[in-house]
């Protein structure tokens, strides 16, 4: 054999290895003691004519050297290779920091996404109101039993101020301060924190988030309540939802409706049974009167749902004091 | 409030049972749940007590949902008495505002023995007690009609009078239950020719209640203000059956209602004969009248109902219809206007058989309001960089002076509106602790002090073993950068080494506080961090010239500040050097001098820097460190 095919043929087969047996391989077809290629081809040297010797000799001799280096890098390429393929990828990934948003705050986005789609606006109000606008404007006299519906914490004071001041025990003194400075036609919903004075248990907290909601127009009827309602709950807990609406009483409306809904049983903890989730109504004319508004000329509807209550009807959560109790082990659930 | 379905059901035969009632209820009038036995709990609105607060009108509401055409609802008929005064008693009404109406009948032949047992098996279906046969009555015919009623022993009046007046000041009665009331002149009360004997509205005396000897009785059946019963029931924690009812102002005319059915009851019952009456107001009352547009009705609910429908319902529910005008029920003191009567109809058909519509608007640009964008960027923000939120209740136990009191804590743990985060999110952290190696938490809220509410964003760390001041103080960078804001720096404070201050556009925005080797935290404004955002993010076109960069090395003395040291280096050219990092700072075994290393990067907009052009930089602030910080460069 001419030694250019040899060494065409054994470079050839060194670049093939795959791995280091097969390189051993390599090395032993043509380097091995006994047979191996190019060692045989040396020893037959002894056998050569001078001139062949002198001609053939020193060819075979770099050629030997070539491989023994080609094959010795070879071997560290596949070598690397090796290690780069032998990792266990079973192995857990690595913890990744990340943070976790508050229920509450992931209700209410979804909650004012599904709002805003259905072209209402968004808007907020303080914490502490005047006992105007939490109840004299929202048709609650003072004095008056329809008061007690609202537990309410009062705010020492200097008494040269005309108006109480208090924690606000709803959203809806939203609904004058928008209309006061508002005309018509609008739509809008004002989440918020809001404060009763009551016990503390899995279902009542001091402290707890609403969302109002205020729809007033030339035409905005009790039916289109029904239509924007459905709409939103569906959209809210993935359309599986049964729907009852019920006469109820609200100082600020007439008439009032109280708003029931059936989850399924298989996706929800309280599935099943009829959960109270708003409080709605068409708005008293006695509201419109207090806004400088004219009631033979707008009518509208609104209404109030306890954020708490949706977040832990969806999430199953049991108990309200979860949400105020700081607690990662609960936050980093969601 | 209680009701009894046994006496319900007396009234209505053609009731099937009591969840047919709850139903009924629940779905057309008041929401109804089902109590223990034979009793349910109604949710009565307090503009509906005039007329249903007793069995006679909740029975009403139940025939006139399920269309029941015979029932035995009692009819109570009387005639207005002459103004003629009596021979036995005198009433005399000093406020007649707070008092507009005061019926009293006088009863002989009175037996006082035990009530029959049908009866007192209905009162106990409402939880009231048996008390005797004149007592049961009394109380049996305030469930029936819903006014209450008193009677007086009429033998223990002294000067057989009635005064209706203000108490005297430090005036005492003694209730039924042996409790003594001192009184006020703002208490209304019942008194004969001596002393108080009733607590007007709210509760009778000892003195003059019906015992075993009695003979004669004089029944009260009357009307008070809402708002003084109220008060006076508040003020006193006096919450009675009649207190309630009086204080949601019934109607006048239910007294003269109440005293003729306990007339007929208390012959019938107690086998007493009625003898002399009086009323302080026996005035006809009128009933009110409304025209009624079945257009507008349709246009108000969104349906498409006929007038003669509209009318089939208010007349099931007791309403006049005569054309269009509709009289109102006497007690029906809710029904002020047209929404009024159409709750009613529309009530009756039921809500949930109203058809959606979804409303025709025009489409308007939501309400420009950056705050929800800018709360929801600085949530995200945050939690992106790995911290979890917490909400926290807004009251605080203890507090300085600053903070805004409660006349009405719930309890001394919540006697304070909070005036900051920081105070319970190092709490969280505390607690978190016991659960966690490593605690970041940050939470958006409103705080307050006596002059205003605002809103804040408290961010905090808290570790068992690391310190991570300088994380929380890149979390601010990063925040403020995602925000869109370049011009921004945190400003030492003479006397506080463990802080700084949060400034944006030369504003305070907060303060980024070390409390020791576990614990940051960090407060900002976030109402004038909100001001400051303008929001708009812009590109920048990459540079085109190459930085160049240089280290330098220098020791100062321990009490160099790093901060001072790189805004003045910054300042040495404003334009050429572009960034300066801390690359290494190092206080070695000579306490008195630490080693900093700091690497500069130097950038021109418009050409590339030479190396001459950056030495001469480089010397200007060798200058700088050894001149204005007593450095020696290394």
């Amino acid at each position: 054999m001419d030694i250019k095919a040899l060494q065409i043929e054994a470079r050839s087969a060194v670049k093939k290895a795959q791995n280091t047996n097969d390189l051993e391989e390599v090395r032993v077809v043509y380097l091995g003691r006994k047979n191996g290629k190019v060692i045989t081809l040396l020893r037959s040297l002894k056998d050569m004519s001078l001139t062949e010797r002198r001609q053939v000799g020193p060819k075979a001799n770099t050629l030997r050297h070539e491989l023994e280096e080609l094959i010795k890098r070879r071997g560290n390429e596949l070598q690397e290779k090796n290690a780069a393929m032998n990792v266990d990828v079973t192995r857990p990934g690595d913890k990744v920091r990340v943070g976790h948003l508050h229920p509450l705050t992931q209700i209410e986005r979804e909650v004012r996404d599904i709002f805003t789609s259905l072209n209402f606006s968004v808007l907020e109000g303080p914490e502490i109101e005047s006992d105007y606008y939490n109840f004299d404007a929202l048709n609650i006299p003072p004095n008056h039993p329809a008061r007690d519906m609202w537990d309410t914490f009062w705010l020492k004071q200097p008494s040269i101020k005309k108006d109480k001041s208090l924690l606000r025990t709803h959203t809806s003194p939203m609904q004058i301060r928008y209309m006061e400075t508002h005309k018509p036609p609008f739509q809008i919903i004002v989440p918020g924190r809001v404060f009763r004075y009551e016990a503390t248990d899995a279902h009542h907290e001091v402290n707890f988030y609403q969302v109002e909601g205020l729809m007033v127009g030339e035409h905005v009827t009790l039916a289109n309540f029904k239509y924007i309602v459905e709409t939103f709950l569906q959209q809210l807990f993935d359309g599986d939802v049964q729907f009852r609406f019920r006469p109820s009483y609200f100082p600020f409306v007439e008439p009032g409706i109280e708003v029931d809904i059936k989850l399924p049983k298989e996706h929800h903890r309280q599935g099943g049974t009829w959960l109270e989730v708003m409080g709605a109504g068409m708005v008293h004319r006695n509201i419109f009167n207090a806004v400088r508004y004219d009631p033979r000329e707008v009518q509208g509807f609104a209404f109030g749902m306890g954020l708490d209550r949706l977040a832990m009807i969806k999430y199953n959560i049991p108990d309200i004091r979860l949400f105020y109790s700081g607690d990662l082990r609960f936050v980093r659930q969601f | 409030m209680k009701f009894s379905y046994t006496l319900l059901k007396q009234y209505l035969p053609e009731l099937k049972n009591k969840q047919q009632l709850i139903d009924a209820l629940n779905m057309h009038a008041f929401e109804t749940e089902d109590a223990d036995g034979k009793t349910i709990d109604v949710f009565l609105p307090p503009n509906r007590y005039s007329d249903a607060a007793s069995h006679i009108g909740i029975a009403r509401e139940i025939a006139a949902i399920l269309k029941h055409r015979r029932t035995n609802i009692p009819n109570i008929s009387y005639r207005l008495t002459k103004q003629r005064i009596p021979q036995a008693f005198k009433v005399l009404v000093e406020d007649k505002k707070l008092c507009p109406r005061y019926c009293a009948q006088l009863f002989e032949n009175v037996r006082v023995k035990q009530s029959p047992v049908w009866m007192q098996k209905i009162l106990k279906e409402n939880g009231l007690r048996s008390v005797n046969n004149v007592v049961d009555v009394i109380n049996y015919v305030m469930l029936e009609t819903g006014q209450p009623l008193h009677a007086f022993d009429a033998d223990k009046l002294t000067d057989s009078r009635i005064v209706v007046r203000s108490a005297e000041r430090r005036e005492k009665i003694t209730s039924i239950e042996g409790i003594e009331y001192v009184l006020t002149p703002e208490t209304l009360i019942i008194a004969d020719g001596k002393q108080p004997i009733a607590i007007a509205g709210i509760k009778g005396g000892t003195d003059t209640e019906v015992t075993k000897n009695t003979k004669r009785i004089l029944v009260e059946a009357a009307n008070f203000d809402g708002v003084s019963i109220y008060k006076t029931a508040k003020r006193l924690h006096l919450d009675t059956d009649a207190s309630q009812r009086f204080s949601h102002n019934m109607h006048p005319e239910l007294a003269r209602i109440g005293l003729a059915r306990a007339a007929v009851v208390l012959q019938d019952v107690v086998g007493a004969h009625p003898s002399e009456l009086y009323d302080t107001a026996p005035k006809k009352s009128v009933m009110r009248t409304f025209s009624f547009d079945i257009n507008w009705f349709n246009s108000f609910i969104g349906t498409n109902m006929r007038a003669r429908d509209a009318y089939a319902s208010l007349r099931r529910l007791g309403f006049g219809v005569n054309g269009n005008k509709i009289s109102i029920p006497l007690l029906r003191q809710d029904i002020e206007t047209q929404e009024d009567l159409a709750e009613e109809i529309a009530r009756l058909s039921g809500y949930n058989e109203l058809v959606s519509q979804p409303p025709i608007v025009h489409l308007s640009p939501p309400e420009h309001d950056n705050w929800f964008p800018f709360r929801r960027m600085v949530r995200d923000i945050l939690s992106g960089l790995g911290f979890d939120e917490v909400y926290n209740t807004s009251f605080v136990g203890s507090g300085d002076t600053s903070l805004v009191e409660l006349a009405n804590p719930i309890s001394e743990e919540k006697r304070y509106l909070r005036g900051n985060l920081a105070y319970s999110l190092l709490e969280n952290i505390r607690e978190n602790l016991k659960y966690y190696d490593e605690v970041r938490l940050f939470e958006v809220g409103h705080v307050f002090s006596k002059k205003e509410e605002y809103r804040m964003l408290g961010i905090a760390i808290g570790t068992t073993q690391n310190d991570y001041f300088f994380e929380l103080k890149g979390v601010v960078t990063s925040l403020l950068q995602g925000l869109g804001l370049t011009d921004f720096d945190f400003m030492v404070q003479e006397d506080d080494g463990a802080a700084v201050t949060v400034r944006v556009d030369g504003k305070h925005i907060g303060e980024l506080r070390r409390l020791d080797d576990r614990r940051s935290i960090v407060e900002l404004h976030m109402d004038v961090l909100r001001e400051v955002v303008s929001g708009e993010l812009s590109y920048e076109p990459f540079p085109k010239y190459p930085a160049v960069m240089r280290d330098i090395s220098f020791l100062v003395p321990p009490q160099a500040r790093i901060g001072d040291i790189v805004q003045a280096m910054q300042l040495v050219n404003e334009h050429l050097i572009q960034d300066i990092d801390l690359v290494d700072e190092y206080t070695g075994a000579d306490a008195d001098r630490q080693s900093i290393t700091v690497r500069i990067r130097f950038r021109a907009d418009d050409h590339t820097l030479n190396t001459a052009e950056v030495d001469v930089e480089m010397e200007r602030v060798v200058v700088l460190l050894q001149n204005s910080f007593g450095a020696e460069i290394r």
